[in-house]
């Protein structure tokens, strides 16, 4: 498989050779947290939406204006940007994903320097009445706003060859996921490929992708035990390298920069392009552990349920950044309701780094387990 | 009446006002007719989690009695209880960080009953759970956990924050100079279908009551207890005005308890009665020129939630010439509304301007905009371990204090309801060196 990552794609944007690229022929770029923006939007207007992931950089400037209990995520994109981390994006656009990233725009709008700054509202219950039309209208807002920052119109076509880019890239990612379910390509193979489109921008990634996936040049993952792995957002592969290393292979996982992303395409068959928009980021990503949707939880662990079958699971770990509310409120009944179906399940809480020994022993016994 | 709980030294909190010490039998009272309530099946009993969204005014109009999560959980923990319900709660699998006002509420639900000493506190379960995000992500969240278990009919509002687009920044105004409730909630406008989609949660709301109660809300009550509420509004911001008079007529081990009639019965002639006679015993306190403690020399502000097993540490502050004379947490709940207008708008407005609905950077201002009246020498911070929406803006309130005032902040880090983590030596430690410290300022300014 033709990817490298350290010299095509970095998570970090300063180390990004994608976004260096981009900004050398003149183009603008906005980080995004966290995957409820709509990314559609920000390349209609010209600009190169990027998830930011954070990293595993030790933190200490941050700590005068940020508190150390939230989630290191959190932490380490703050720190990133004070020590000059994200210079090569014009901007950052938050959505109301949990209370650190909501407190993280706070403290971003007074202390970091960037031209750019965008707050969206989004509605944590997806299926309420009146949601959908409230967050098109933060999004009519958030078109304003970037019409403003580009100096150019947003049409409709140019939204509507935005999105159906978006949707190949999404279909990129399902035939990934594809691959990798069927055992054809490892966890970490897929999580890079995945990772590289959400920090490309989306043309470069399409081309790319559809190529690597169609010479089908891959090297499929040992015989170990197969892994599910659950939680929040993993700024690299570690996790997926960890378990390769002792013998295992992450063969799904829920994270949004990962096993999510291989969603179902936006079905463009209205004409209001921001309504399908608002409607697509409230009802497709209803499993996230932040959003109060009725039916939310179910809805995750069918979505858990289903992989599990699909991939032959053996074991699901979840792996939970300290000081996470969300997925720490649905740990407890997740992991009863897959040990009543007979699952086993590990709980790995992350921090700073995924690579200490107490998380690599667990892990080791845990993968031994399942063999 | 300081009681010594030996463990992790903590002590209750010792009243001032006659007022404020019968607070306790009228939550025994509610508590007696919830238990009614719950045998004969006359009205229903809702949990709440996220004020403001659900306004219990709407539930009085309707005959169901409205409880609190983060209430049920403050008295458990004033109690000296929190700790073995938040064990119950972990041994589950919560984690240690999660917000203890749930976890003491689980742990009470999934088995703390059956401790002989909650006799007296022994709230009834659910008829159905309602929740909304108007304070925190958790909130709901934890609605939605409850629900896992209860399996009651559930409602959830959506409501949107006041994002910082919204903020007026650089025109720091001035009037709350005049009035303090001026400087209590959000005072720029407000988007039109922001309000719009409150309405909507909130008509959804009363459908919803509808529904499951059987009955129809009756619209002239409603605009009935959104008056006593505006009423009781403006007696408790009223105690709050009498505050910033030197010295400081009451302190927070009285204000603290007096939170709880507004969170509950806003709406009811109750509320109106407890502020109404907690603001003529303050009033007549100034005319009398009396402090809430003996020798007042360092007037504070508080920050955060008070450690409910631990309000005795108000006492250690007086001991030492130190009040706290404005906290942000009481201005939370109550909303000064105006009667001839239509209730849901009223509420909307209620829901949407309330201080944790704001952009972080508001919420900040509220709390500068204090420091001149309420004639501050410092500020502490009773930092909520387990609460993101505290901790969070506690260095942010810091920078900004700091900023602009050269005040400097305390941050003492001790959870609302979990006694664990509470470290007595090191916190009274410090309080000692913050107050010397305030003490050195001041003679420096009196030079
Ligand atoms: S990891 Fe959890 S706490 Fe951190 S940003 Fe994501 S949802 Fe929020
Ligand atoms: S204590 Fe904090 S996390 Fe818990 S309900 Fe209150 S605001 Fe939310």
């Amino acid at each position: 498989m033709s990817l490298n990552l350290q010299t095509e794609y970095h998570p970090d944007p300063s180390k990004n050779p994608a976004l260096a690229d981009w900004k050398r022929n003149g183009g603008r770029a906005i980080g995004c947290l966290c995957a409820m923006v709509p990314v559609e939007i920000i390349n209609a207007a010209g600009l190169f939406p990027l998830r930011l992931v954070g990293n595993r950089e030790t933190v200490e400037r941050s700590r005068e204006y940020f508190s150390n209990y939230s989630c290191y995520f959190v932490q380490s994109i703050l720190e990133s940007a004070l020590n000059g981390g994200c210079d090569l994006l014009d901007g950052v656009v938050f959505s109301y994903t949990c209370d650190c990233i909501r407190f993280l725009s706070a403290i971003w709008e007074k202390v970091v320097d960037l031209p750019y700054f965008y707050f969206l509202n989004n509605p944590h219950c997806g299926n309420a009445e009146g949601a959908e039309t409230f967050f098109m209208e933060e999004m009519k807002n958030f078109v304003n706003s970037l019409e403003e920052l580009s100096g150019g119109e947003i049409s409709d076509e140019s939204l509507l060859d935005s999105i159906q880019l978006y949707n190949r890239l999404r279909s990129c990612y399902q035939r990934i996921d594809e691959l990798r379910i069927g055992a054809k390509i490892s966890g970490s193979q897929a999580a890079e490929l995945t990772l590289y489109g959400l920090m490309s921008p989306p043309s470069i990634a399409v081309e790319r992708l559809t190529r690597i996936i169609s010479e089908g040049d891959f090297t499929p993952p040992a015989e170990g035990p197969r892994v599910m792995a659950l939680g929040g957002v993993h700024p690299d592969l570690d996790i997926f390298h960890l378990v390769e290393s002792l013998g295992g292979n992450i063969i799904a996982d829920d994270f949004c920069m990962v096993g999510r992303c291989a969603e179902d395409e936006i079905d463009i068959t209205e004409d209001d392009l921001l309504f399908i928009l608002s409607r697509f980021y409230l009802n497709q990503r209803t499993q996230c552990p932040c959003m109060t949707t009725e039916g939310r939880f179910q809805r995750r662990l069918d979505y858990i349920m289903k992989k599990i079958k699909l991939g032959s699971v053996d074991g699901v770990v979840f792996t939970i950044q300290r000081y996470c509310d969300p997925h720490q409120l649905d740990y407890p009944d997740l992991s009863a309701a897959l040990a009543d179906r007979g699952i086993p399940t590990l709980l790995v809480e992350v921090e700073q780094s995924i690579y200490s020994e107490p998380i690599k022993n667990r892990l080791e016994a845990f993968v031994e387990m399942l063999s | 009446m300081a009681e010594q709980n030996s463990k992790h030294k903590t002590m209750r909190g010792k009243k001032g006002l006659q007022s404020t010490k019968k607070i306790f039998s009228y939550i025994k009272d509610y508590l007696q007719e919830m238990l009614k309530a719950k045998r004969d099946g006359s009205k229903l009993i809702a949990w709440i989690g996220g004020p403001q969204t659900i306004p219990v005014e709407i539930l009085h109009a309707m005959d169901i009695l409205p409880q609190q999560i983060d209430s049920m959980a403050a008295v458990f923990a004033a109690k000296q209880l929190s700790e073995r319900f938040i064990q119950i709660t972990e041994s589950k699998g919560y984690h240690h960080d999660l917000c203890t006002y749930y976890k003491t509420v689980y742990g009470y639900v999934l088995g703390g009953q059956d401790i002989p000493e909650v006799e007296g506190i022994n709230w009834p379960e659910p008829d159905i759970l309602l929740g909304s995000r108007s304070v925190c992500v958790l909130h709901p969240l934890g609605i939605r956990m409850l629900q896992r278990h209860f399996n009651v009919p559930t409602f959830i509002a959506d409501d949107p924050l006041i994002h910082p687009r919204m903020d007026v920044h650089n025109e720091k105004d001035r009037w709350y100079k005049e009035h303090s409730t001026v400087g209590v909630g959000y005072k720029h406008p407000i988007k039109e279908y922001y309000l719009e989609y409150v309405k909507v949660q909130i008509r959804r709301l009363i459908a919803f009551l509808e529904d499951v109660s059987g009955k129809k809300l009756d619209w002239g009550r409603l605009r009935e207890t959104v008056a006593l509420s505006s009423k009781a509004a403006e007696l408790f911001l009223e105690i709050q005005d009498l505050r910033r008079n030197v010295p400081c007529p009451v302190g927070a081990q009285d204000i603290m308890p007096l939170i709880g009639p507004g969170f509950y019965w806003a709406g009811l002639e109750m509320e109106v009665e407890i502020y109404q006679r907690a603001r003529d015993e303050v009033r007549e306190k100034v005319e009398k020129g009396e402090g809430a403690i003996p020798n007042e020399r360092f007037r504070l502000f508080f920050e955060g939630i008070p450690p409910w097993y631990n309000l005795g540490l108000f006492t250690y502050l007086a001991d030492r010439d130190a009040v706290s004379v404005a906290e942000t947490y009481p201005f939370e709940f109550v909303h000064v509304m105006d009667p001839d207008r239509d209730p849901i708008d009223n509420l909307a407005d209620k829901a949407l301007r309330y201080m944790y609905n704001t952009s972080v950077q508001e919420r900040s201002d509220l709390t500068l905009n204090q420091v001149e009246p309420y004639h501050l020498d410092g500020v502490i911070v009773w930092n909520s371990i387990c609460c993101k929406i505290f901790t969070l803006f506690s260095p942010f309130m810091r920078y900004d204090l700091e900023k602009e005032f050269g005040i400097p902040t305390l941050i003492l880090d001790a959870d609302q309801a979990d006694p664990r983590e509470y470290n007595d030596a090191m916190v009274k430690n410090r309080i000692d060196a913050y107050l010397e410290m305030l003490d050195k300022r001041k003679q420096q300014k009196a030079v």
